[in-house]
């Protein structure tokens, strides 16, 4: 469960978050749209954690993320990520990408997710050797390895045909029928058809 | 002067791989492990550095008594003193530079360092 209360956020003296207080229940697939700068990767970076707020408060599960002692190991058991830009090492293949971010106990379902994603192949390729549509589903296998509680995406489809876009969608999806709860900032409004709940920014504020 | 730029090349390597730093933030790695890392690359990029460094200059050092035209000019020798003052001095300023970067971005949230590293 995601609990934001008053979250506002400055960049210099540039306001951009205004005052957001919301729930995500777990389990949920959030569908977060808005128009371009309107905040959404701004408000993601924050409820994921790798953003500090600069006023208001952020609880997952039930706990308060800034007095967390342990927030790495939190991040890697509990989140996942895909990021607007895909972010994949390149000295790394792609099955190294993965494994990096793989607990010990996860590393076996690295070829399971690839294949899934028709990426199977390429495990032993690096970034600079793979096309952006398939940068970006290795990342999507990235935030799926370790099963976590919440996934972040930001514009996860935003390189992908609409075949490979469903794709993501459904492996998503079967996530959090699964329990995850999913947060997905993106133009595309086929999210819609997967999304339970919907929060749309507008200047910062929530509609 | 040479272990200055030492200091200052490290550390532009550094910072030029903090977007790598923020992914690995961002993954749930600690800030302990990728000091660590960066600790023990520094450490054997340096000593490789300098082990090149300290077999070409006693390769010319060899060779210098043989050059005629050279003669009465130029000689010199390495004593073990000045060797090992090198190496100390080299890996001081290699690890300097790359560590207190390091421990800089360590601080600083990782979505700020994934979008510094792509501009
Ligand atoms: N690092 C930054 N420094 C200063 N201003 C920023 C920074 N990142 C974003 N902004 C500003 O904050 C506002 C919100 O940006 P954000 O990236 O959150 O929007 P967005 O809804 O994700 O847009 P898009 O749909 O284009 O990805 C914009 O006005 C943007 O210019
Ligand atoms: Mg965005």
């Amino acid at each position: 469960m995601i609990q934001a209360s008053n979250i506002s956020h400055f960049y210099g003296s540039e306001q951009v978050l205004f005052d957001l207080t919301f729930e995500v229940q777990s389990g949920e697939f959030l569908f977060l749209s808005g128009e371009s700068g309107s905040g959404k990767s701004t408000l993601l970076s924050i409820l994921s954690t790798l953003l500090k707020p600069s006023n208001g408060a952020l609880l997952l599960d039930g706990k308060a993320v800034g007095s967390m002692k342990d927030m790495d190991s939190f991040r890697q058991s509990n989140i996942g990520f895909v990021f607007q830009f895909h972010y994949l090492i390149n000295y790394l293949s792609v099955y190294e990408n993965i494994a990096l971010a793989a607990m010990d106990d996860k590393k076996e379902n690295i070829n399971k997710i690839l294949d899934e994603l028709g990426i199977l192949e390429l495990s032993s390729r690096y970034p600079n050797e793979i096309s952006g549509g398939q940068r970006q589903r290795v990342a999507v296998a990235r935030a799926l390895v370790n099963e976590p509680k919440i996934i972040f995406a930001d514009e996860p489809t935003g390189s992908l045909d609409s075949k490979n876009s469903t794709i993501v969608y459904e492996l998503l999806q079967k996530a959090q029928k699964n329990g995850t709860t999913v947060v997905v900032a993106s133009h595309d409004m086929q999210i819609q058809n997967y999304a339970t709940k919907i929060i749309r920014l507008k200047d910062g504020q929530i509609l | 002067m040479g272990l200055m730029g030492i200091a200052s090349v490290m550390s532009m390597i550094v910072n030029s791989r903090k977007e790598e730093f923020g992914i690995m933030r961002a993954l749930g790695k600690s800030r302990f492990f990728i000091i660590k890392n960066l600790f023990f690359e520094t450490l054997v990029m340096s000593l490789s550095a300098y082990l090149f460094a300290l077999i070409l200059s006693l390769g010319i050092l060899a060779m210098l008594p043989h050059i005629e035209m050279l003669q009465g000019y130029v000689n010199g020798t390495l004593s073990l003193s000045s060797a090992l003052y090198v190496l100390g001095s080299t890996l001081f300023m290699a690890l300097l530079g790359s560590l207190f970067p390091a421990w800089i971005a360590s601080k600083t949230d990782p979505i700020l360092l994934i979008n510094q590293g792509c501009a």
